[in-house]
């Protein structure tokens, strides 16, 4: 009997042991996180993928635009529907290049500028990628056992189909300037058949500014003829609010995993909040424009490690997004992004820029991109995010009228574009023939003729004028080499701002 | 056949004159018309026309297609002769277009163009709305002829193809 009893006292007393012992783990839980016992919820505690909302690589990897010619030098340029278009239910060029990367019967050659212009003046198709784009590798990526993949290729920057030649596959590399062509037993008669009619039908009617202007320039610029857009301004709030100081304080959190052990917390007087873990190896700064910066140092001093290749670099990238709430803003209204700029870092590894569009169009900023991130050595050293809320719903009217004329837009601004491109664009160096006395061009029609030719693209958008807390349809004038934005107001040709690439871009170039 | 000889004479008026009302005013120094370019035929359905304007002033343009209609007279004394007439009727006429600026482009597309021969002319207004100068371009509508083909179909591909495939055999991919 007081075996018995001893018996039952020894379990009650294990019992209690387990309780306290989970009790004092759940004590450190809240000591650690630092966290009010309200905010606690059984759903933090379960186990989450965390790779739910990673972005898919191929879901991202989209071209800026496609370009569709009609074969009678008339084009149409697709920008806001490309997915559709890229990848879409009824049509996907992205399967024909897969179906001409992994076919096993192909062979590539070196073609000339004249040919490749040649060849896309019959009914054809370009998939451009503003950014940096790595040949070989994507090969590898899109189809693991391909045998197109070819050294001479550096990047692309194009990729075409042409009514001209329909058994190949045309490549132009930004990167070298060079141009090629990849032959296969695909033929992309019916994609080019299906492409070309679905955006006759759907697409306004562009020509080349060249046939407005009269000049041959060595950039091919699409122009509308008319463009008609429903696009209303948009009001928007920032991310964070400046008094929202809780949700900055989280977002550092997450990325001092988790707590702000060694993390020193700094308030400027300007509103502005540091933590720095350490000695300064990493710091987090909360902006008070709704922005906020993480930098970390390298881990591994040097170059970036072999593990550094694109795709890597960029899936460490989206991860870390994802890991941050994705493209999804403090009021969880999820972003749709897109890839602005990729580029190779000069010490090692890859910079990636992400904008977002609001009623399918591309919104910029007068300095930087929304979300910029830099992997080096397989390690997030850069993260850079300027989120805004706004409702999409109102981004589009119903009630289309006429914009200001494209042309008309540079040609009633040039002296303004001119001003700015002198002022801004370093190491943009005019030729010989193109120099007036001291580099300065005196004659109105030397200065037209030099603003028209350091045009690369124009194309509609919104731009972010963060004092008037609003999205502006505009007009995006693409310059020098990409290195410069100029922005217009799509109604009233007003120039609304610049945005200055050329001084370089990086973190160390970042607030 | 002194007969035929004034028929043709008069014909020939008929197309001096008619293009006499079209260019009836001498160019304006200030207008170009760019699009479409002089002596290169237009091989499209549509018709681009832009028209470079380098000082503040009003214009109109016009747009005229060629029609060529042919009269077949026969004589009391069994000759027939024939009669072409050539009429230039407006298919476009522009609303006046007024710049304030001392560079601007007037710009126009016009679709379902029919083949043929065209005159684009651009009347310079006054402020009385008087026209000061036509400036004018022909410009001919015609069918694609086809292109040549871009990358001849010889076996430079073919030996191309296969000298990768034995390099590829030999090194691996």
């Amino acid at each position: 009997m007081t075996q018995g009893r001893s018996t039952i006292k020894e379990k009650i007393k294990n019992v209690v042991l387990v309780v306290l012992f989970l009790f004092t783990i759940l004590l450190l839980y809240f000591f650690w996180k630092d966290e009010e016992l309200k905010e606690f919820s059984l759903a933090d505690l379960r186990f989450s993928d965390e790779k739910e909302n990673v972005i898919a690589i191929n879901d991202i990897t989209v071209p800026s635009h496609i370009d569709i010619c009609f074969g009678n030098e008339t084009y149409t340029k697709i920008s806001a529907n490309k997915e559709s278009y890229w990848d879409g239910s009824d049509m996907s060029v992205f399967a024909a290049v897969k179906a001409v990367i992994s076919s096993q019967d192909t062979y590539t050659e070196e073609i000339t500028k004249e040919q490749y212009e040649q060849i896309m003046s019959f009914v054809s198709l370009r998939a451009v990628f503003e950014y940096f784009l790595p040949f070989n590798e994507y090969c590898s990526f899109i189809a693991p056992d391909n045998s197109s993949a070819a050294d001479a290729i550096e990047s692309i920057s194009e990729l075409g189909f042409s009514q001209g030649s329909t058994d190949s596959l045309f490549i132009y590399d930004g990167k070298s300037d060079k141009y090629f062509r990849v032959v296969s037993d695909f033929s992309s008669e019916t994609l080019l058949e299906q492409a070309s009619v679905l955006a006759a039908e759907e697409n306004q009617t562009y020509y080349p500014l060249k046939q407005y202007v009269g000049n041959d320039f060595a950039e091919r610029i699409f122009i509308p003829s008319i463009l008609e857009t429903d696009l209303a301004p948009l009001n928007v709030s920032q991310d964070f609010g400046e008094e929202d100081e809780k949700a900055a304080e989280e977002a550092a959190r997450s990325f001092f995993s988790g707590n702000f052990d060694f993390v020193r917390k700094i308030e400027e007087k300007s509103g502005r909040i540091i933590y720095m873990y350490g000695y300064g190896e990493k710091t987090f700064t909360a902006n008070t424009d709704g922005s906020f910066v993480y930098r970390a140092q390298p881990e591994k001093s040097g170059n970036g490690s072999s593990a550094d290749t694109y795709f890597a670099a960029l899936e460490k990238a989206l991860v870390a997004i994802a890991d941050q709430g994705g493209f999804a803003t403090s009021t969880d209204q999820e972003l749709n992004p897109y890839i602005a700029y990729a580029g190779e870092l000069d010490g090692g590894g890859y910079r990636f820029e992400f904008g977002f569009a609001a009623g399918g169009e591309n919104v910029y900023f007068e300095n930087g991109s929304p979300l910029e991130i830099e992997v080096c050595g397989g390690q997030v050293t850069y993260f850079k995010r300027h989120f805004l809320n706004f409702d999409e719903q109102k981004a589009h009217t119903n009630s289309f009228s006429e914009t200001a004329s494209a042309l008309n837009v540079i040609a009633g601004n040039y002296e303004n574009i001119y001003t700015i491109l002198r002022s801004t664009v370093q190491g943009y160096e005019l030729s010989e023939e193109e120099r007036g006395a001291q580099g300065i061009l005196y004659n109105s029609d030397e200065r037209f003729n030099y603003v028209t030719g350091s045009i690369c693209d124009m194309s509609s958008g919104y731009l972010y004028k963060e004092e008037e807390k609003e999205l502006v349809p505009c007009y995006v004038i693409s310059m020098a080499r990409g290195n410069l934005a100029v922005y217009f107001d799509i109604y009233t040709a007003e120039l609304l701002g610049f945005n200055n690439f050329s001084e370089g871009r990086g973190a160390s170039y970042a607030n | 056949m002194k007969r035929i000889v004034a028929i043709f004479l008069v014909a020939v008026i008929m197309i001096f004159g008619a293009c006499g009302t079209v260019f009836a005013a001498e160019a304006d120094p200030n207008i170009t018309i760019v699009n479409p370019v002089a002596d290169t035929p237009v091989n499209s359905t549509s018709l681009l026309i832009s028209v470079k304007i380098m000082r503040p002033q009003t214009i109109k343009t016009t747009v005229l297609k060629e029609t060529v209609t042919t009269q077949s007279t026969v004589a009391a004394d069994g000759t027939v002769s024939e009669t072409r007439t050539v009429t230039w009727n407006s298919v476009f006429e522009s609303e006046n277009f007024t710049t304030t600026t001392n560079l601007s482009f007037y710009t126009k597309k016009l679709e379902n163009v029919a083949q043929g021969n065209y005159i684009v002319r651009v009347d310079t207004i006054g402020s009385d709305g008087k026209v000061l100068y036509q400036t004018s371009r022909s410009v001919t509508v015609a069918e694609k002829e086809s292109e040549a083909e871009v990358f001849s179909s010889n076996s430079s591909g073919a030996v191309n193809n296969f000298l990768q495939s034995l390099l590829k055999s030999i090194f691996g991919n």
